[in-house]
């Protein structure tokens, strides 16, 4: 049982590892000796453009996270407040206001995550390491690629929101009238 | 023989002792020299984990980020929590909401290629 249950461990952490080397390898693979020419060559222009474009995100991230932080603490919050103070029923809009923090959060850890990941790249000599410059640069793009789709899940919310407004509102008016 | 390690540690507290005690100052400025340092360190460590850092504008280097930033500083009230809900209430909310949400919706950020292959002409050729 004991000789079973260690092998099969030895199998586990062996398969581990071939599936992590041949990932690693895959990525290698995918810089041939002309991308490392080419990195080299492009390098002092690529950390320009890099820098330049690690300070727009960062205002770009204060930007946009001041403007989610404004549309749920100075919209969307005070108007379920005030439908709770009305007893009104705002079901929709209270759960679509805690989706969207919940996005918020998701949006603020990616962020980070990206940021780390870019100050990686910029952090590497890519006329010395091109190769590892060159794999901080896809993790990044990757991380950029998630902070992407994390900001386009908040807009979806937004927009989620100010139609269940719309659906709120007709039926408010609709109800006013009959009464 | 037991003597000897006992006199030697009486006499290593006559020594240090007075030292201590005849500079308190001393004593004094390097223990808020070590808690200073202890909630410094702690300060980073806060600012680092919670991502202060990340959206801290005020670093060498986001000199035109900051700029950008100060640029657009005005006051947006927002919609009061407390009031009646009519029909002119909700018509104001709708006008902030609709403003903001154009606001948020303008602008695709981090997405496009700003790191692709053919951006940083990193494309074989």
């Amino acid at each position: 049982m004991k000789i079973a249950l260690t092998a099969g461990i030895i199998t586990v952490a062996c398969a581990g590892v071939l599936i992590a080397s041949a990932t690693h390898a895959e990525a290698e693979q995918q810089i041939t000796q002309e991308k490392v020419a080419l990195i080299r060559e492009q390098c002092l222009e690529n950390l320009a453009t890099l820098n330049r474009l690690h300070q727009t995100d960062a205002f770009l991230r204060n930007d946009r996270g001041n403007l989610y932080r404004t549309i749920s603490d100075k919209l969307m919050v005070p108007l379920n407040r005030r439908l709770a103070s009305n007893q009104l029923d705002g079901g929709d809009l209270l759960t679509i206001t805690a989706d969207f923090n919940k996005q918020y959060t998701k949006f603020f850890d990616a962020y980070i995550v990206y940021d780390e990941a870019l100050s990686k790249v910029l952090d590497i000599d890519c006329t010395k390491q091109p190769v590892a410059f060159y794999d901080a640069l896809v993790d990044a793009r990757r991380k950029r690629t998630e902070l992407s789709s994390v900001n386009t899940e908040l807009l979806r919310i937004i927009v989620r929101y100010g139609a269940s407004f719309e659906d709120f509102k007709a039926e408010f008016l609709k109800e006013s009238r009959n009464e | 023989m037991n003597d000897l390690p006992k006199a030697n540690v009486e006499q290593g507290d006559a020594s240090t002792t007075p030292a201590v005690r005849k500079n308190p100052f001393v004593l004094l400025i390097t223990g808020s020299i070590l808690i200073a340092i202890f909630l410094v360190y702690v300060a980073l460590s806060l600012y680092q984990s919670s991502g202060t850092l990340q959206l801290d504008l005020s670093r060498p280097g986001y000199d035109s980020a900051r700029e950008e930033a100060v640029k657009d500083r005005e006051v947006f009230e927002g919609f009061s929590a407390d009031g009646p809900i009519n029909k002119e209430s909700l018509e104001e909310f709708e006008r902030l909401y609709k403003q903001k949400a154009a606001e948020a919706l303008s602008v695709d950020a981090f997405s496009g290629d700003a790191l692709s292959d053919k951006t940083l002409s990193l494309n074989a050729r």
